[in-house]
């Protein structure tokens, strides 16, 4: 039985999904984001400035570690390169929102009037 | 040179001395059965990590002033010479905080309420207004409150017809 076929298939896909899964975790950034069942799903276009709040209160953009009230000046700079690109906060679920208002306040003064906060599709996708 | 294909070529068969794994190896090639149990094993793995991380929703919200910011001033309730005729939008405020470890809300006719009454009390008032398209909600919180308490609200203010949703 010639198997050659099989196995180039299957490392195919292995390969696939461990890039898959690595660019998911990457984009997570360690953050257990809050349940939901309402809400717009993300087009798969968007390129939205993605900032996070993990669950120390540590606030990344781009997997760059930064301080939360540099997250205004660096979000807006990113929305003046592309102002199609919106802002989503992905903050943990048990952080506690004294850390997640410098970020937003920051936000606010640099002129972003708006948010997506991101959660989990508590449904499990089936809409 | 002259020696090869003497007796000693002729009469040795070229499978002599090999062990029987080889002979098997030599027709059927080797055996892959157990590289194919470990890699589907692997992919298994991986479809199944891949599958539970589970698709994601998007809730949009607006980023309001701090009560503390007097920079901006608040509008006052009818400022002289306004146009008495404008009619604003009218706002409400949910406020959150913990108590005794539990998220209480207060607004919308709730007083110090548990979280899960933000489903009825947003409805109600959805119901009364009638038209809430451009009724401003605005939640805020204490600073222990944690974050999934506030998305719940904003969700729930959300599925009530409620679309202007701020923070601060």
């Amino acid at each position: 039985m010639n198997v050659t076929p099989l196995i180039d298939v299957v490392m195919v896909l292995i390969i696939f999904y461990l890039i898959v899964g690595r660019l998911v975790l990457e984009r997570r950034g360690g953050v257990d984001l809050p349940l939901a069942t309402e809400g717009e799903v993300e087009g798969s276009t968007d390129r939205p400035i993605v900032v996070l709040v993990d669950e120390n209160g540590s606030v990344k953009i781009d997997a760059e570690t930064i301080l939360a009230d540099e997250a205004g000046p660096m979000v807006a700079r990113l929305h003046r390169e592309d102002p199609t690109r919106t802002v989503q906060l992905r903050a943990d679920r048990s952080v506690g929102f004294g850390r997640v208002r410098p970020v937003l306040g920051s936000l606010r003064e640099a002129g972003i009037g708006a948010v997506q906060m991101a959660a989990r599709d508590q449904t499990g996708g089936a809409r | 040179m002259s020696g090869l294909g003497s007796s000693r070529g002729a009469a040795r068969s070229p499978f002599r001395g090999r062990s029987a794994r080889l002979m098997y190896d030599l027709h059927h090639g080797p055996n892959m059965t157990p590289m194919v149990d470990v890699v589907m094993v692997i992919l298994i793995f991986f479809m199944a990590s891949a599958s539970l991380l589970g698709p994601e929703v998007l809730l949009r919200s607006q980023i309001d002033r701090p009560l503390s910011d007097s920079s901006e001033a608040v509008e006052p309730d009818n400022p002289a010479g306004a146009d008495i005729y404008r009619i604003e939008a009218p706002s409400f405020t949910v406020e959150l905080r913990v108590r005794d470890g539990a998220v209480t809300i207060t607004g919308l006719g709730a007083s110090d309420a548990p979280l899960s009454d933000i489903d009825a009390a947003a409805a109600l008032l959805a119901e009364r207004l009638g038209v809430v398209d451009d009724v401003r909600m605005v939640v805020t919180s204490s600073d222990d409150t944690p974050y999934e308490a506030i998305v719940r609200v904003i969700e729930s203010l959300h599925s009530a017809g409620f679309d202007r949703v701020g923070v601060r």
